[in-house]
């Protein structure tokens, strides 16, 4: 406001930005705790979907000889799955997050990129609850843990940014048109039988490689698995590819999702 | 924007949704020479051309009728939604009382609501425990506080949403029917704190569309019609606006809204073919008169079975269908009453001290002690304008004139009064 001296209107900014902080953290908390309220197995749920995607892809592995590069197939499977299963449900809950706060997105002005965040940080939970249940397998399978952890910070952060990006691109058009709600789980299906999740990424004729890998999910899912289960750092061309596609993805989805999200409350 | 001034709409135009494909269109209307028209032709329009200015610490309220633009001005000053054109500044904490559930979990409790809904007004969860006493207490809901918001009755949901809403220190409150919640003790109690909020000092926006709600919390109202402000004032102009709006909306008798008398109910030994509203004196057919005045409703019966054996009374109700009067035929009266042929019935009533506005006629005619002969509702609408004396002494407010005389007691006649 014109008349607010410079520091009184930092310090609002101040307090502005700690209340959607707040706002977010309170969102957080609802989402988590409201989840598993009418259920009876209650935060095991967090761990289930990535667990029974790997008993159903271990299951195949019976039927369809798959090459795991010599590793123990489940968890050869399972220590992709994992980061898998945080990346699809992230880009799938982000558009109904934010029809399902519509009410809210009517009623107050607060920045809407805080709704993407909110759905990001619940299924980052489930992320790391299944995350530890992946750790004990590696552990009963006896997986050495090695230097190269120290990349997982980085796959970690790169998975939830592609989420993010790809999620409210998702988003910003979903409100508008319903298309991409219907169309999504197959969407996903597609694109995750199009990333080295169930099969090694070395299993893809050399030809192919260049156009395969610009998925960014290649790089990063596969990054995962050299990692945890090969204890090699992740394929440098690979993993830079992801980060370049990926920030392109967040270059114009989050511009497009701020213009968009703007007009929100008017088709809600 | 000068420093008192809370709220300030400049030259507002909005239309909802992507401005993408008008932007379009304008621009290839340009293009083929044909955009002389300006912006104001590439609507839909929800609002147009909307000016108005708020002081801090007054209280504006908004009436119009379903789809004027009322919710969608809120919108635009809540910040949720753009504006297409034009400016909107505020200057304050402003805090929207619409959509008072939003947020909310049904799963969680409503002690995990209050926090939630705290946050969400941008509360931290130190500040909401402070003030939980007196929401608890506000909210009246006890036990309850404990269980999840599903078991609720929408009462209850309702009051746990105004507790918190009535709770936060907002400097401009945006009210949209929020009042007609809870039940009428939770309602008195809902006008009690806005009445105390609106003395404190803040600034508010009330939006309704009964217009009698704006009397009672506003010092000044604006009406809006079509997307457009008809008239601003006092509210006292504003419900007179508001009901010479209506005036085009009467319907008289016999309008396609009343059906015929083979389609109404009862036994039919006579049916009401006409009603008109005259004026008693001249007897000229009138659609308005001023308070005070008397008026002759004049019933044409057609006549089937000859009948002294019934009932005749006139409801008069407010446009929301309250039942303000019963007029009925006194048992008296009834022998004289007897209908023999086709007749007219004709009901006098003297000093109509209805206040300006709208009102409705019901009509039941049924047997004494018996079944219903014929019943029209929403029968004949009419218009109570003030005459100015009226006006003055009542500032236009409430639905019923009572003329009072004041008068200081002289110290010898207290005496009187005692045993």
């Amino acid at each position: 406001m014109s008349h607010w001296s410079n520091t009184t209107a930092s310090a609002n900014r101040a307090l502005k930005w700690r209340s959607y902080w707040n706002l977010f953290l309170s969102l957080v908390s609802r989402d988590i705790r409201a989840r598993y309220r009418r259920t009876i197995l209650g935060p095991l749920w967090a761990i289930i979907p990535a667990i029974l995607t790997t008993a159903i892809f271990s299951f195949l592995h019976r039927v369809v000889e798959i090459d795991t590069e010599g590793a123990p197939h489940l968890v050869f499977v399972f220590a992709a799955t994992v980061p898998w299963t945080y990346f699809q449900t992230s880009v799938i809950r982000i558009p109904f997050g934010i029809l399902a706060n519509g009410t809210l997105l009517r009623k107050m002005a607060v920045p809407r990129f805080i709704f993407p965040l909110v759905v990001l940080a619940t299924t980052f939970f489930d992320f790391v609850m299944s995350s530890i249940v992946l750790f004990v397998a590696l552990l009963l399978y006896q997986m050495p843990i090695t230097p190269a952890w120290l990349w997982l910070p980085l796959l970690v952060a790169m998975v939830s940014l592609l989420a993010w990006g790809v999620g409210i691109g998702i988003a910003a058009f979903t409100v508008y048109r319903r298309d991409m709600l219907h169309g999504l789980q197959y969407f996903m299906q597609v694109w995750l039988f199009l990333t080295p999740v169930i099969y090694s990424s070395k299993e893809l004729a050399s030809n192919l490689q260049i156009v395969y890998r610009l998925n960014p999910t290649v790089g990063i899912i596969d990054g995962f698995r050299r990692v945890l289960i090969f204890g090699q750092p992740p394929d440098p061309e690979s993993l830079l590819i992801s980060l370049l596609v990926t920030l392109v993805i967040l270059l114009v989805a989050f511009p497009l999702f701020q213009v968009l999200s703007q007009y929100f409350a008017d088709v809600l | 924007m000068p420093k008192d001034v809370a709220i300030q709409v400049e030259n507002v135009w909005k239309r909802y949704g992507l401005p993408l494909r008008p932007y379009l269109r304008r621009q290839f209307d340009q293009l083929a020479g044909r955009g002389e028209n300006g912006f104001a032709a590439y609507g839909p329009w929800a609002l147009q051309d909307i000016s108005f200015q708020v002081e801090q610490g007054e209280s504006l309220g908004i009436v119009g009728k379903n789809g004027a633009g009322k919710s969608t001005l809120l919108k635009l000053l809540a910040g949720v939604s753009p504006v297409t054109h034009g400016r909107v500044e505020i200057n304050g904490r402003l805090f929207p009382m619409i959509e008072l559930a939003a947020g909310m979990h049904r799963d969680l409790t409503g002690r995990e609501n209050i926090k939630l809904l705290g946050a969400i007004m941008g509360f931290t969860a130190a500040q909401m425990d402070a003030k939980m006493p007196e929401i608890e207490s506000f909210a009246e809901l006890g036990e309850w506080l404990d269980k999840p918001v599903y078991q609720y009755s929408s009462g209850m949901q309702a009051r746990l949403g105004f507790s918190v809403a009535v709770n936060v220190d907002a400097d401009i409150l945006l009210i949209d029917e929020v009042l007609s919640v809870g039940d009428v003790n939770f309602q008195k109690k809902c006008l009690t704190r806005m009445d105390e909020l609106s003395n404190s000092g803040v600034t508010v926006i009330f939006v309704t569309h009964n217009p009698y709600n704006i009397e009672r919390i506003c010092d000044r109202a604006i009406y809006l019609r079509e997307g457009r402000v008809t008239a601003a004032g006092s509210p006292s102009d504003i419900l007179t606006a508001y009901f010479q709006g209506a005036i085009d909306k009467s319907k008289v008798f016999a309008s396609a809204e009343v059906p015929a008398a083979e389609l109404r109910e009862g036994t039919g030994s006579f049916r009401v073919a006409d009603i008109t509203m005259r004026d008693a004196s001249s007897g000229r057919v009138i659609t308005s008169f001023h308070t005070g005045d008397s008026v002759l409703f004049s019933l044409k019966l057609k006549v089937h079975e000859p009948t002294s054996n019934y009932r005749f009374s006139l409801r008069i109700l407010d446009p929301a269908g309250t039942i303000l009067s019963f007029v009925d035929i006194p048992s008296a009266e009834r022998p004289s009453l007897a209908l023999h042929q086709d007749a007219t019935l004709q009901c006098l009533i003297e000093n109509v001290n209805l206040l300006p506005g709208e009102y409705w006629i019901d009509i039941v005619a049924r047997e004494v002690a018996g079944p219903v002969i014929d019943s029209i509702s929403f029968a004949l609408s009419f218009l109570v304008t003030g005459d100015s004396e009226v006006m003055q002494r009542t500032e236009n407010r409430g639905i019923v004139y009572l003329p009072a005389v004041w008068q200081i007691a002289a110290a010898d006649s207290s005496s009187e009064i005692q045993p």
